[in-house]
Formats: C-alpha cells, structure tokens, sequence
C-alpha cells in the first residue's frame, strides 16, 4: 500500500514537523501529561455551528483527515468523495469522553433518561461515519476498537479492502483520546508493581492523537513511501531478528553519516543527532520484553507521542515523516501485546525496496 | 425561574451551543431548521432533557411535533401539563 499522505496532531503539537521535534528530545518525554492536541485549526476548515455535536476525540480525527487529504491531493488533486474512497479508523479506547459522559447520564438519571446525544456520540464507528458524511463518501466504512494495538488488524482490512478492489483509497486512521479518568486509571495502574513492566518506568505520560494515512495501490509520482508485510500475532521467539524489516533478504543495516544527518537535519528541524530509524532499525512499543528493549537498532518513540495505545501508528508516522528526507530506508513496526505475541507492520521509504 | 428561562439555560448547556447566549434565543423563533438550527438528534435529548427537568413525558410524536415549534409552544406544553 503506497502512503501518498499523511497527517498527524496529538499531545506532541501539530504535523510531522512537531512530532520530530519531539522525537528529537527523546528519551526525555516530548510533552507534559494531560496536554490536549490543538484542534482549533478546525474552525478554519469548517463552519462553527457544524461542529457543535463533534467531540474531541472527532475533531482530532477530522483535522488530521482534512489534512491528509490535502496532503494526497498537493499535486495528483483527484476526487476523494463517493464511494471509491474508504475508511478505516482504528482505536484502543473509541471516543471515550461521550462514552462516560454517556455513563454518567446513565448512573445519574437512570436507563430512560440517560442522554441520547451523549449515547449516539459513544457509539465506536460513529467518528469514522461521521468523517465519511464529512467527506462525503459511500464507500466501506470500519473502526477497529480493541486496547491491546488495533493498528495491525485494521491495517490489514485495509490492505484487504484495496487487494479486493472495494475501495480505490483507503483513508486509514488512528485516533485516542486522553481524558482524566484514563490518566487516574493508568497511574494506578503503574502504581501496582505486578502491573507494570520494567521498561514502563519511569511512566510514559498519557498522549493522545490522531494520525491519517492516505492508502493506494496504484502508482502516483507522489508518495511517502508503502506499508506492506502485516503480520499480526506473531510469536516473538520466531520473529528474524536480524532481518525483521525485509524477510528474506540480507539487509546490510546502513548507517547515515553524521555529516549528513548534520546537512539534512535542518530540513526536518530536529537536532543533528537525532536517531534516523530508516536503515533497518526497529520501532518497537507495547510491552517490550527486555531483550528486545537492550538490542541495538531497536527505537522506543512512545515518550514523544506519549502512552497511547495506537503507539504503532504514530512509528509508522514518525518513519514517514523522514522517510521523505532519507528516502530509501527500511523499518518494522513491532508491538508486543499484553498476550506475549507481537504484531508486526513492515514500511519502506520511496525508492526503496518494498519491505514484503 | 420561569419556565422558558430553565429551558434556555438548559438547552444550551445540554445540547452545547457555545457560541448561544440565552438572550440570543427568541421565545418565537422555530427550534429547529432555521432558528437555532436544532436537528433530529437534538430533538431526542430535547425530549429527554424536558422529562428530567420537569417529569413531562412527550410520548405522542404529533404532540410532540406542536410543543417544538418554538421555545413558547415548549413551555405552554410543560405549563398545561404540570397544571393541577
């Protein structure tokens, strides 16, 4: 699947420009906790009143969508609406302020009087139909909710989709939402010593964000670069170490001059020495086992996006993001889940070799 | 408080109209379509929001077509309903 764009905004700022800059802190977290994303771009884009029954969770959705496909269109233009275009959104919590604001109504009212807007807002497809009216599009339309990594299963219905030719496009998202309940939830959490993880500490702050890909199989002259090679559930003492960003292949780990990364650190507005993960380099998030946490090559990238249960998505777009730069490159993203099993997502950069 | 002022103070909160002050709605003006531009969603919290505020049901879809014409037509309804 060819990305020909892309957007993002979450706790980091706004754009790949922000989320390098906060990769480039790293390991230093990129944000306090409890920082929002900034949707109000929104209100440029859109009339006011309209979005006066859009939550935030899609308002983020919305403006990294709006942005992306802007970003497809810079010079291929092209129309997005009708049903040739589809989306996929995927989520670990869904919206989840309306869902408890829908519970509080439910707890405070009763079952007959509990809010019907709160309770519409809740419903997890709803911001993924709600950018579909948006944009005025009639083609599938699909949300994957699920805690432990949605990314890598809805990745795959995505490729799934274009392979079958239901859609021409896929507009894929990932979407989370910080609220305080989930802030308090987690810190307990952490609090609990069997509950945590060695590489969770010291605690990554919560984040939350949206990041939208804009996916085709047909060639255009402009693209970021393809996303191929999903494989979700993979037992980890199978995974190739030594080639997990291209299977099958001896991929010699090349390693940027400092004197390039120094000429085209300025274009990405980063620090010089920040780490390019494009030459066989890992992301890895989830619970890491230790092992592969200690590996050289291997970036954790969670403290500049921040704790967020789309992790995978934000690696992909944090590889993008320079892919465009230092074209050529090669990564997996790996997510360990809760289960022991990883689910692995494979990218490569324009002009390089397609990963699978 | 009268009846019209709750259901000001109320329908703005609950349907979050941020940018409506309650001196910007017209006791005559329609609820929906044009006016404050309230839509079918609206119109089921509407009804909801009306029975946890003042305990009258609006269990008749035609009833309920006349009592949302307007904020006045609203408060006639609940006015004649919680008449002894």
């Amino acid at each position: 699947m060819k990305v020909t764009g892309m957007a993002c905004l979450g706790s980091f700022g706004t754009g790949t420009r922000d989320l390098l800059s906060a990769c480039a802190a790293l390991p230093a977290f990129g944000f306090a906790e409890g920082r929002r994303a900034d949707t109000a771009a929104l209100s440029g884009l859109l009339p006011a009143r309209s979005l006066r029954q859009t939550d935030h969770f899609t308002r983020m959705a919305l403006l990294a969508v709006l942005k992306a496909v802007e970003d497809a269109q810079d010079e291929s233009g092209g129309d997005f609406s009708g049903g040739e275009t589809a989306i996929v959104l995927a989520s670990g919590y869904g919206p989840a302020s309306p869902t408890f604001d829908f519970l509080d109504s439910l707890l405070e009212y009763g079952e007959s009087m509990a809010s019907p807007l709160a309770f519409s807002r809740s419903v997890q497809n709803i911001p993924a139909a709600t950018l579909a009216m948006r944009l005025g599009l009639t083609g599938p339309c699909a949300t994957v909710c699920q805690w432990d990594n949605p990314v890598a299963p809805a990745l795959a219905i995505a490729e799934q989709w274009l392979r079958e030719g239901r859609a021409r496009r896929v507009l894929f998202g990932a979407v989370d939402e910080y609220t305080p309940f989930l802030a308090e939830t987690s810190a307990r959490l952490s609090a609990r010593k069997d509950a945590c993880a060695a590489e969770d500490r010291p605690r990554v702050p919560l984040g939350e964000g949206a990041v939208f890909f804009c996916l085709e199989n047909r060639d255009k002259s402009r693209f970021y670069g393809e996303i191929g090679g999903i494989e979700p559930g993979v037992e980890p003492e199978r995974i190739d170490l030594e080639n997990i960003a291209s299977p099958g292949k001896d991929l010699q780990r090349k390693s940027l001059p400092g004197d390039a990364r120094r000429r085209a650190s300025p274009a990405l507005n980063a620090p010089a020495d920040f780490p390019v993960p494009l030459w066989g380099e890992i992301f890895v998030s989830g619970r890491v086992p230790p092992e592969w946490a200690a590996r050289p090559g291997v970036i954790r990238a969670l403290p500049a996006y921040g704790n967020i249960p789309v992790a995978q998505a934000f690696d992909l777009a944090v590889f993008f993001a320079q892919a465009e730069t230092f074209p050529g490159g090669e990564t997996a993203c790996v997510h360990f889940g809760r289960d022991g099993l990883a689910d692995i997502v494979r990218a490569a950069g324009k002009s390089g070799e397609r990963a699978a | 408080m009268d009846i019209r002022e709750i259901l000001k103070r109320e329908i703005i909160k609950e349907l979050k109209l941020e940018d409506v002050s309650p001196e910007d709605i017209r006791d005559d003006a329609p609820l929906f379509g044009e006016g404050l531009g309230l839509d079918s969603l609206d119109a089921i919290e509407l009804v909801v929001l009306v029975q946890r505020n003042f305990g009258v049901a609006l269990d008749n879809a035609e009833e309920a077509r006349q009592a949302f014409a307007s904020l006045n037509s609203l408060a006639k309804f609940i006015e004649s309903r919680l008449a002894p």
